[in-house]
């Protein structure tokens, strides 16, 4: 029965998205673009196929990477310096801590933070439906 | 003058045209991209821990690299001023309050922002490049490779960036806020993307258990029971985690590391419960929540700096500080290889 209920609750899930990226006009330009070149062709093999879907890719999603990697950078600095703050690591033997570049308050205090805001923000995707039933969430 | 001028023209156009060379596949740029941000890690770990204790020893005529330095004239006390000045040297250069440790840290900064914050740049300026895309030259269309020139040029700036004083660029202004804002930007982005992912895994198996249905009756069901079999998996790892965390970290005396794993266990049970009421999303993305949540809470207590509440500390040898820099390096670039994966990008492409 229990099992009967959670599967009626896996059925129910909706399509919550979150990374929906409606393709710009400048994408549906790049496939035409592509269609036009390739419209004399009346076979598509399917390695043709993926080259072609792999050079869209490399197109929209170029900016998005980067930039990715831009905050992937910010968080490598600030956690390799505590986020700024000069502080001396000791260990309980009294050496200075270089075996553990990553310890200290700040950063245990972001990670958590960090924790909370998925713990939060999951809840949100939860409760939003119920509380706005008349808000349409699906993209 | 001319001459001079006509180089340095010459010298632009081939920057632009690398960063505007993007002919190539995405996985072909990701590997390329995480190659870079890595190099910068790994150079950003040697001078925090290896250069600056250098820069800060007493006796410099046994060391090997002041040797190597001196040789070079001139060289060793440009670097010596540039690294020692600026705000590091305001706050904690003198007076007898501060021992030289914390001034070596606030030195150790630097060498960390020198890499990271060229590679912060090197990304940033392929981004606004791929938006904008100038007509510079036929580089974008041509398919080759272009991570030859992007190496070369990322080498030249970190050469040029350790003869640069701390002042203009490294210090409390700069790049500090630049990478803490950048930071909570990732933490929020991270979140974003890791529900994105426990929804999307549900909704595709799923899509698979439909179409099975829609071949023949009930033969779906096989595709239910392994997100039942998943779900079971993940929280029987969550609550193993959690007895695991409370057995090791949570020692008498440490209530820092028992506050957290129980709040941890909390938000574990109250976000479970919530979506069991409300029935809105599905067990297997509240069980790989679950999941990240302990993983995230064994990775808050593992950074405690007190050695009695936490096990995972190593000792100062040099055996346990090589096994401690080679394992952050790996975590760091591992961060960086994970999350830009292209699942989350390709999902909508």
């Amino acid at each position: 029965m229990k099992l009967y209920i959670y599967s009626n609750c896996l059925r129910l899930s909706r399509n919550t998205d979150f990374m929906s990226t409606g393709s710009s006009p400048e994408d549906s330009r790049y496939i035409t673009q592509l269609e036009g070149s390739n419209i004399n062709e009346p076979f598509l093999p399917r390695a043709l196929d993926t080259e072609r879907t792999n050079t869209f890719m490399n197109m929209s999603f170029t900016w998005k990477l980067n930039a990715i990697l831009c905050v992937v950078t910010c968080w490598v600095a600030a956690s390799l310096t505590s986020w700024g703050s000069v502080q001396v690591m000791v260990n309980h033997d009294g050496n200075f801590a270089a075996a553990n570049p990553l310890v200290g308050h700040v950063n245990m205090t972001m990670i958590g933070v960090s924790q909370w805001i998925a713990i939060i923000l999951y809840a949100w995707t939860l409760v939003a439906p119920r509380l706005y039933p008349d808000y349409d969430f699906s993209p | 003058m001319f001459c001079f001028c006509f180089s340095l023209s010459k010298c632009l156009r081939f920057c632009c045209e690398s960063f505007l060379g993007n002919g190539e596949t995405f996985a072909a740029q990701r590997k390329g991209s995480v190659v870079l941000l890595s190099l910068s890690i790994i150079l950003a770990i040697f001078f925090q821990y290896f250069f600056v204790p250098e820069l800060f020893l007493v006796d410099k005529s046994h060391s090997f690299f002041w040797h190597a330095m001196t040789s070079l004239t001139g060289l060793d006390q440009v670097i010596d001023r540039a690294w020692r000045s600026g705000y590091c040297a305001t706050n904690f250069g003198s007076g007898d309050k501060y021992d030289s440790r914390y001034y070596q840290d606030c030195v150790g900064n630097t060498g960390v922002f020198r890499p990271t914050s060229i590679a912060f740049l090197f990304f940033f300026i392929s981004m606004i490049f791929s938006i904008i895309q100038p007509p510079i030259s036929n580089a974008a269309s041509s398919s080759r490779s272009w991570w030859p020139e992007k190496y070369l040029i990322y080498f030249i700036l970190i050469c040029f960036s350790i003869f640069l004083p701390n002042e203009p660029f490294f210090n409390g202004r700069g790049c500090y806020f630049i990478f803490r804002a950048g930071s909570i930007l990732f933490i929020v982005l991270q979140q974003i993307i890791l529900i994105d992912i426990a929804y999307k895994w549900n909704e595709a198996w799923l899509d698979r258990a439909n179409e099975c249905d829609a071949i023949a009756w009930r033969s779906g069901i096989k595709w239910l029971r392994a997100i039942v079999t998943m779900c079971i998996i993940l929280y029987s790892l969550c609550i193993s985690g959690i007895i695991m965390l409370y057995h090791y970290f949570a020692k008498s005396g440490c209530g820092e590391n028992k506050l957290i794993i129980t709040l941890s266990c909390l938000g574990i049970i109250a976000v479970t419960g919530l979506q069991l009421y409300t029935c809105e999303s599905s067990l297997l993305s509240s069980a790989v929540i679950s999941t990240y949540i302990t993983y995230l809470a064994y990775n808050i207590v593992s950074k405690n700096p007190n050695g009695v509440c936490n096990p995972a500390l190593g000792k100062s040898d040099t055996f346990g500080i090589i096994v401690g820099l080679s394992l952050t390096m790996v975590s760091l670039a591992w961060t960086g290889y994970s999350w830009t994966a292209d699942d989350p990008w390709t999902f909508q492409g």
